[in-house]
């Protein structure tokens, strides 16, 4: 199993900067939603070329916070919203929901513990 | 004027455009940037991104996520170069960590380098890095070139225009009056008695003066006119859509501007004189440039002969024999 997030490699990348981390984690956690929503939109009307575009960009912000899992999964959404096969990205789509359920409590948690120290 | 005009100045805040659709990722490198001391401009699809690098004001830096609402990187990439021209954009994309033949294809498309995400602070200062040296090699060669033009084009002491510069300017002058009509003025300045300046108070001080003559006389014209150093002492001036009165009375104002007033040497004041020629091309008889400046010469030595410190307007072409006329005594009298 992939870490959920990899608190530790973003902070090296940020080279310390939690602020900085406490700032993105927010904006990560706002963005998460909408770009469900907007991800499976795309996928009811079927259109592959913004559906591969969304996973894309979900991809770079989820690799940027470390949120490895969901990274991996959007990584799979592009590459089957690229094939244009529509049951393998609905089934990614539904695994992208749930890993991203598990996510925001997290980042809320790492949002605070931040906030706190 | 100096060559240096227009070229942006060194030290000075460097600014960077930022393309990219994610907000996070955007504020990440947003925040980085701003850490590293730039201006940050942010475009958050491709065609904004492309309007803000063709504009006036765009960055020499662009870092340009591949893929973005609008247009993808790759494709403001091809456009901007498509366009080049001076000054030079340093192009980073941004890549996931995807295909290889993406990153050849990123570059191909005319990017400079390439970054994966996600990427650390120091992989983003070192690239940045590579990008700045680039620039400023690019900056180093402009200005130099700008430097060699200057000096191709300008007289080394005076800094107006050298011989080759203003025989130049005559000679497009000429062509555009003959296509165009209309009648323009040359004027030929030479400096009364300069080889007794250099004799008696020697080369520096006789520098001094071409100086200092050259800087009254430009002051003297009009902006579109050109003045340029034509021999030793000797002056070229060309006065564009002038007739002779025009001439002839812009002659006249640098005449006195140069003897009203003694020029400051080490040893002491000196009053300095000149005498000038004057002639006008004219469409009724359009003289070639060859006779235009032996009209303007024989004036100028008619100003000598009759006394120096004067100006003399050339008599029209039809004075000219069918048979030529017999070139007068040279002037080196003077």
């Amino acid at each position: 199993m992939l870490p959920l997030l990899d608190v530790k490699g973003v902070l090296e990348r940020l080279e310390g900067d939690r602020e900085l981390f406490e700032e993105l984690v927010q904006l990560f956690a706002d963005e998460c939603p909408k770009s469900m929503a907007e991800i499976r939109a795309a996928l009811d009307m079927a259109d592959f070329v913004l559906l591969q575009r969304l996973a894309h960009t979900l991809k770079g912000s989820s690799a940027s916070m470390g949120a490895m899992s969901v990274h991996h999964m959007a990584l799979d959404l592009e590459m089957s919203a690229r094939a244009r096969d529509l049951p393998k990205s609905r089934d990614l789509v539904e695994d992208l929901q749930n890993e991203i359920g598990r996510l925001m409590p997290e980042l809320k948690a790492i949002f605070r513990s931040v906030a706190n120290e | 004027m100096t060559f240096k005009q227009g070229i942006a100045t060194e030290g000075a805040q460097p600014s960077i455009l930022i393309a990219e659709d994610d907000p996070v990722s955007r504020r990440l490198l947003e925040a980085f940037l701003r850490k590293l001391n730039y201006r940050v401009m942010v475009a958050t699809n491709g065609l904004e991104a492309l309007r803000i690098l063709q504009g006036d004001a765009a960055p020499p830096i662009a870092i340009l996520d591949w893929m973005m609402p609008e247009m993808e990187g790759p494709e403001v990439c091809r456009q901007i170069r498509a366009h080049s021209g001076n000054p030079y954009i340093y192009i980073l994309m941004l890549t996931g960590r995807t295909l290889k033949d993406d990153l050849s294809r990123g570059l191909e498309s005319g990017a400079d380098d390439y970054l994966t995400k996600p990427f650390d602070a120091q992989e983003l200062r070192a690239r940045l890095h590579v990008g700045q040296r680039i620039l400023d090699l690019q900056r180093s060669l402009i200005v130099a070139r700008e430097e060699l033009r200057f000096q191709a084009t300008h007289d080394t002491l005076t800094e107006i225009s050298n011989r080759g510069a203003i025989m130049e300017v005559l000679t497009r002058e000429h062509a555009r009056h003959a296509r165009e009509g209309g009648s323009f003025g040359i004027i030929l300045v030479d400096l009364d008695h300069f080889k007794e300046i250099n004799d008696t108070y020697g080369h520096p001080a006789g520098d001094l003066v071409l100086k200092e003559a050259s800087h009254r006389m430009s002051a003297c014209i009009r902006s579109y006119d050109v003045l340029g150093r034509y021999g030793g002492e000797e002056f070229l001036l060309v006065v564009p859509s002038s007739n002779g009165a025009g001439t002839l009375s812009l002659a006249e104002r640098i005449r006195l501007s140069l003897a009203s007033e003694p020029i400051g040497l080490e040893q002491g004041a000196i009053r300095v004189t000149a005498s000038l020629g004057v002639a006008v091309y004219n469409e009724t008889s359009p003289p070639t440039v060859p006779t235009l400046l032996r009209l303007c010469d024989e004036a100028l030595y008619r100003a000598k002969r009759e006394g120096r410190n004067r100006s003399v307007l050339a008599p029209s072409e039809e004075v000219e024999s069918p048979l030529g006329v017999v070139p007068g005594p040279s002037h080196s009298e003077s």
